[in-house]
């Protein structure tokens, strides 16, 4: 699904992604775990599409490359990234802005645009998956939402618009632990054996409820090790300290 | 340039040779003080940043009785579920005016031979010249207790004329005791040629009366306007302002409140685009204690336009209690356009509560990209953003036919940029 082949990443000159080789297969999801300014949301954004990176080395999605496709030509493509930090657009409504998103992708696949009835019917079924009032809906994207429901409020994008690769970045930060199960909860409804995602974390708590098949620890840019839940467990007790050569 | 003006008032004069002579005499006195004033120039305070020279470039004339014309598909321009008073070229058209029982419409002249006309004279050039030029002055008169069902949808049409007009107008609104309305002041333009209404409108609400102002502004040529808001006690008023396509516009806004626990709510619209002007300076008095203010004032600026904002709120003395917010956001959307903005607070008293702020910036990239990954290509992205943006200034029009309207505007404007 995803190939990263010896990816450097710059910005204003400095080096943040050191060399990066990665290979997610249709229906696995890696977690990708690190410090604080290990480059993690770095390699989220590139995959992404932002602007202002000097990349070197490629990304495949499907086999292709996808450096020179703008951020809604990798969203049409079935690439998804859930935020850290959602932003809040005041004044547009949030089933306005999701039903754009969709129908943007529907026009795209040559599929017909949903009403507003139609879509209705829709976003309401999702919104129950996830566990949010409906009154979210009528509401401003993210504005005054808690950190909490900005991040279901991603997970309700997710789910919506169906992607075939989502990137999930930090999306478990400032949760609790119930918010943490909803969010898991919708992220386990999402997966299935043509999707792929990757995680990327903090900490191990979020893949107590969503199991990944492959970890990797993160380090300066560079992924040190990786292995499987285990390796989770045990970057949790130990730190990253061990890690570095 | 001042006896271009003369000869047109001497000429107004002459026609309308039966008005009485204490009406003549305001006329002259309110001439005398403009001549006297002149346009504005960069020396004034507030008024620095808007080009007034330009209206003494044109020798725009009074309209008259020929200017009168029939306009194809009027129904079309008239709001849906409103009452109507329509104005063609500066002339009133009783025959098309429909209104609801409880409401008068009077002509000015009526309105000053009962000695109702108040003397205007605040410093500003513009008032005093529409006094002495006033033609097409109405008072709209809403009786005491009187809740209209359907707003009052006042249309000042400008059209068909192929030499510079102006016209001036006054709109007097008077709201009885415990009444509660919405008027609609629209201005509206088909000319292609340049031309200037220089407005004033006054809007007097009695005690405990609601007043629901929404002043759609899209004259295509030079629009002034003085907007005089008087609040009596427990009176509420709720303005949108709503400007578009206009080359040059001055604006000044005084809202005085003339009793306690009065409240007044502000909110404004200007889009800009091409090399549009617009000034806008509000003043809030507050006078008596226990009464409350906001302001909410957007500008979206494309192209090389530019805007200028100037809100100011004065707390004088005996204003405790006084809650007054202001609000100023612009949206740039092109490098060379440009924005002042001023935001001023005058504070006598000390148990008060005041807030202001002001913001000038561009498109979020933030938001930008946000939407992008959501598969929202650039362009739609932008209009998604800008016209977030603008709504928010129209969440307070419940009328639907009118919210409508000033939607479909806001999209025929981010169109055609």
């Amino acid at each position: 699904m995803l190939e990263i082949q010896n990816l450097h990443v710059r910005v204003t000159n400095k080096e943040i992604i050191k060399g990066i080789d990665l290979t997610i297969n249709s229906g696995e999801l890696h977690a990708i775990m690190g410090r604080n300014g290990s480059g993690k949301s770095t390699l989220a954004h590139v995959i992404a599409g932002k602007e202002g990176y000097e990349i070197e080395g490629d990304i495949l999605y499907k086999g292709e490359s996808i450096l020179g496709m703008s951020p809604d030509e990798r969203a049409i493509a079935g690439i998804f990234m859930s935020f850290q930090y959602p932003v809040v657009i005041p004044g547009v409504n949030n089933t306005y802005f999701l039903k754009a998103a969709l129908n943007a992708k529907r026009k795209a696949y040559g599929d017909d645009e949903l009403d507003a009835m139609d879509f209705l019917t829709l976003i309401r079924e999702k919104i129950k998956l996830v566990g949010m009032d409906e009154s979210y809906l009528n509401r401003a994207v993210n504005d005054g939402f808690s950190g909490g429901e900005k991040k279901l409020n991603e997970i309700l994008q997710l789910l919506t618009l169906e992607p075939q690769f989502a990137i999930l970045d930090e999306t478990d930060s400032g949760l609790d632990i119930d918010a943490l199960k909803v969010i898991a909860t919708g992220v386990n409804q999402f997966r299935n054996e043509d999707r792929s995602i990757l995680a990327i974390t903090h900490y191990q708590r979020l893949l107590d409820y969503m199991k990944p098949d492959v970890v990797h620890a993160m380090i300066d840019g560079q992924i040190v090790k990786t292995g499987d839940i285990d390796l989770a467990k045990e970057l949790e007790a130990k730190g990253y300290s061990w890690l570095v050569k | 340039m001042m006896d271009h003006f003369k000869t047109e008032l001497d000429s107004l004069l002459s026609r309308w040779s039966d008005e009485s002579d204490a009406l003549v005499q305001m006329r002259n006195h309110a001439f005398d003080r403009f001549a006297e004033l002149g346009f504005p120039t960069k020396k004034w305070e507030d008024w620095q940043f808007t080009d007034f020279s330009l209206f003494k470039k044109v020798p725009f004339r009074m309209t008259e009785a020929r200017d009168l014309v029939t306009i194809g598909g009027l129904e079309n321009k008239l709001l849906k579920d409103c009452y109507s008073i329509i104005i063609i070229n500066g002339h009133y058209q009783p025959d098309l005016t429909q209104l609801p029982e409880g409401v008068q419409v009077r002509t000015l002249l009526d309105v000053f031979l009962k000695n109702e006309l108040p003397q205007l004279s605040n410093g500003n050039p513009f008032v005093d010249l529409n006094t002495s030029f006033m033609n097409s002055g109405l008072a709209m008169d809403i009786d005491d207790n009187v809740q209209l069902d359907q707003p009052i949808h006042y249309l000042f049409i400008t059209t068909g004329i192929d030499d510079s007009i102006m016209n001036h107008p006054r709109l007097i609104i008077n709201v009885g005791k415990n009444s509660s309305a919405i008027v609609i002041e629209h201005y509206l333009s088909e000319n292609t040629h340049l031309y200037w209404n220089n407005c004033v409108s006054i809007s007097n609400q009695k005690p405990n009366s609601k007043l629901d102002h929404i002043r759609i502004q899209e004259d295509t040529g030079y629009h002034t306007d003085n907007m005089i808001c008087i609040l009596q006690r427990d009176a509420q008023l709720r303005s949108t302002l709503f400007n578009h396509q206009t080359q040059l516009y001055r604006g000044d806004i005084h809202v005085e409140f003339h009793g306690e626990n009065g409240h007044a709510n502000l909110n404004g619209l200007s889009l800009l685009h091409d090399s549009n002007h617009m000034d806008t300076r509000v003043i809030i008095d507050h006078e008596f204690p226990h009464c409350n203010s906001d302001q909410f004032f957007k500008y979206i600026l494309n192209d090389t336009s530019s805007g200028v904002f100037n809100g100011r709120i004065i707390v004088r003395e005996d204003s405790q209690k006084t809650d007054s917010n202001q609000s100023n956001k612009n949206l740039l959307l092109s490098e060379n356009a440009t924005m002042h903005s001023n935001p001023q607070l005058e504070i006598y008293a000390d148990d008060v509560r005041c807030t202001h702020g002001s913001t000038t910036g561009q498109l979020s990239e933030d938001v930008l990209y946000y939407l992008r990954t959501r598969g929202i290509e650039q362009r739609a992205a932008q209009k998604l953003i800008v016209k977030g943006f603008a709504r928010e200034v129209f969440s307070n029009v419940k009328h639907e036919p009118t919210a409508d309207y000033l939607n479909e505007q806001l999209n025929e404007w981010l169109a055609h940029g």
